[in-house]
Order: structure tokens, then C-alpha cells, then sequence
């Protein structure tokens, strides 16, 4: 059940990664930060997958991941926006948001070995907040990326909290160690669906490939 | 057992980080929500306007195909008159 569940996380994200990048390099339609962002999630999730069959910490995968994704995401709600003061705001707070966590690393760099919360709580409340953005422009605009920020706000709400108990579920005993980890693994099968039906939506055509 | 070894500092920072984003995420939210509230009333707003406008300029419109109208029909009475009083003559 557990394998299954993990097992169809990265078989939905391959799909997307390769959905997107057929839309991205055939039609040119899709945007090409967030087919990035598919690449690098389908790259974290080989590391991860591979650091743990090594018998080594993936944690530091785990922290490299919320960066890369805070990055990678705000540059892709910054190229979505035609407003002038939000694209200010993620870049100044996409900025911000690094120095302070190089900072943060740099002082304490033991952080990179567990689930460092100040990373966490910040990258992902960021996310948030450009997703909010996107909706806020959305209001009077044609809808684009609509179910994917849509997902994506519905995952980082109930994800984060499981994340930042993470150091907590470490120290569990091993059968309910893995109960918070098979949540978030459910979560996330749902936001790669909201993905996948998003593509669906906007990007498929009758003639194009099916799924 | 295992979990006596969790230290005090670690668990008040888990809880105090998961309130952290809690307040400030539902802080967001509620700015959120007020802006959308306006830009959505302000949008209806313009709406409005533009139907008033529309009205106002068709409005503008009748009265002025009526002036002229008046105007053609004075002309005609006008010069109906002058020629009858020339045959007249």
C-alpha cells in the first residue's frame, strides 16, 4: 500500500513532466518555469528515492527541495503577473527570503541535516502568497494555471504542517513514524492531479496525445 | 519512550512555527478576500458606468435625430411656403 502510494506519486509527476514539456516543445504553450518546476520535482524525488535506497539522509535533498521550489515557483507566478508592484514583491521578497536562509545556514549549517522549520514555514508561506496573488488577478482575468494554484495552495496548507512536524515524527516508534509521510504522500498524489487535470483543461486539444 | 527524548525547545518551536504560518497565512487570507471584495465591486461599478453611459449617449442620440428632424421639416414648411407665395405672386 505504502510502495503503491509512492510509486503512483512519481508516475503521475512523470506524466506531467511529460505532458508539459509536449506542450512546452510542440506547441510552446506551456510556461516554461513551470515545466522546470516539474523537472526539478521529478529530480528531487529521484534523489530522494535513490539517497534512501543508499541508506543515506535524504533530508538534505528535502531542504534543497523547498528552495528550489520557492525559486522556481516565484519566478513562475512573477512571469504570470502583469501587475508592476507584484512583480516588485517577488522579486524583492524572493530575494529577501534567500539571503535570509543563506544567512541562516551559513550561521548554523547543522540545519541541512533536518527539517529546518524557519525554512519551511517561510518558503512555503511565500508560495502561498504569490499563489494568492495569481487568484487575485485571476478575478478579472481569463483563468490560466487555475486548478494548478488551486492544488498548489491546498497542498502547501495541509503539507506544511506535516513538514514542520517532521523532527517530531522522527523520534515516533516506526508504524506511526510513517503515518504522517503516507498523508502527505495522499496530498501530494492530489496536487499532481490538480496538475494533470489543468493540463486537461487548458492545454490538450482533441488531436493532441491522451493520457 | 522514544519520544521523552525530543527536547522541550524543539516541540515549543514546532508549535510556535505551525501557529506562525497559521496567523500569518489566515492574515493573508483576509487581505485577500477584502481586496478581491473590491476589485469585484469596483469592477460592477464600471459595469454600471458603462451602461449609464451607453444609455446617456442614446439618449443624446434621439434628441439630436429629433432636432434634425425639426430642422428638415421647418425647412420644408419653409420653402413650401416661399414657393406658394411666389405662384401667389
Amino acid at each position: 500500500m505504502n510502495d503503491f502510494l509512492i510509486y503512483s506519486t512519481y508516475f503521475v509527476l512523470l506524466i506531467n513532466l511529460i505532458v508539459y514539456s509536449y506542450s512546452f516543445f510542440r506547441k510552446g504553450k506551456a510556461n516554461v518555469f513551470f515545466v522546470s518546476y516539474l523537472a526539478f520535482c521529478f529530480a528531487m524525488q529521484f534523489t530522494m528515492e535513490l539517497m534512501y535506497h543508499l541508506g543515506m539522509t535524504n533530508l538534505v535533498v528535502v531542504n534543497i527541495f523547498f528552495i528550489g521550489q520557492m525559486i522556481l515557483l516565484g519566478i513562475f507566478y512573477n512571469s504570470l503577473t502583469q501587475v508592476k508592484s507584484q512583480k516588485i514583491f517577488i522579486k524583492i521578497s524572493l530575494a529577501a527570503a534567500l539571503l535570509v536562509l543563506a544567512i541562516q545556514f551559513g550561521i548554523d549549517s547543522s540545519q541541512f541535516t533536518k527539517f529546518n522549520l524557519f525554512a519551511i514555514t517561510l518558503t512555503n508561506l511565500l508560495i502561498v502568497i504569490f499563489a494568492l496573488f495569481h487568484f487575485y488577478n485571476m478575478l478579472t482575468e481569463s483563468k490560466t494555471y487555475y486548478y494548478t494554484s488551486v492544488g498548489l495552495v491546498f497542498y502547501l496548507l495541509a503539507s506544511t504542517v506535516l513538514y514542520l512536524i517532521g523532527n517530531l515524527s522522527l523520534g515516533l516508534s516506526d508504524n506511526l513514524k510513517y503515518l504522517t509521510w503516507q498523508l502527505n504522500n495522499c496530498l501530494v498524489v492530489c496536487y499532481q492531479f490538480f496538475i494533470l487535470y489543468d493540463w486537461i483543461k487548458s492545454f490538450s486539444s482533441k488531436s493532441t496525445l491522451t493520457k | 519512550m522514544n519520544t521523552h527524548s525530543i527536547p522541550e525547545k524543539e516541540l515549543v518551536a514546532i508549535i510556535l512555527y505551525i501557529s506562525l504560518f497559521f496567523i500569518i497565512v489566515s492574515v493573508v487570507l483576509i487581505i485577500f478576500f477584502y481586496f478581491s471584495r473590491k476589485k469585484i465591486i469596483q469592477k460592477e461599478l464600471e459595469k454600471k458606468d458603462l451602461v449609464l453611459q451607453y444609455q446617456k449617449e442614446q439618449l443624446h442620440a434621439i434628441v439630436h435625430m429629433q432636432e434634425e428632424e425639426r430642422k428638415r421639416i421647418a425647412q420644408d414648411l419653409h420653402d413650401d411656403i416661399s414657393s406658394n407665395l411666389i405662384l401667389s405672386h
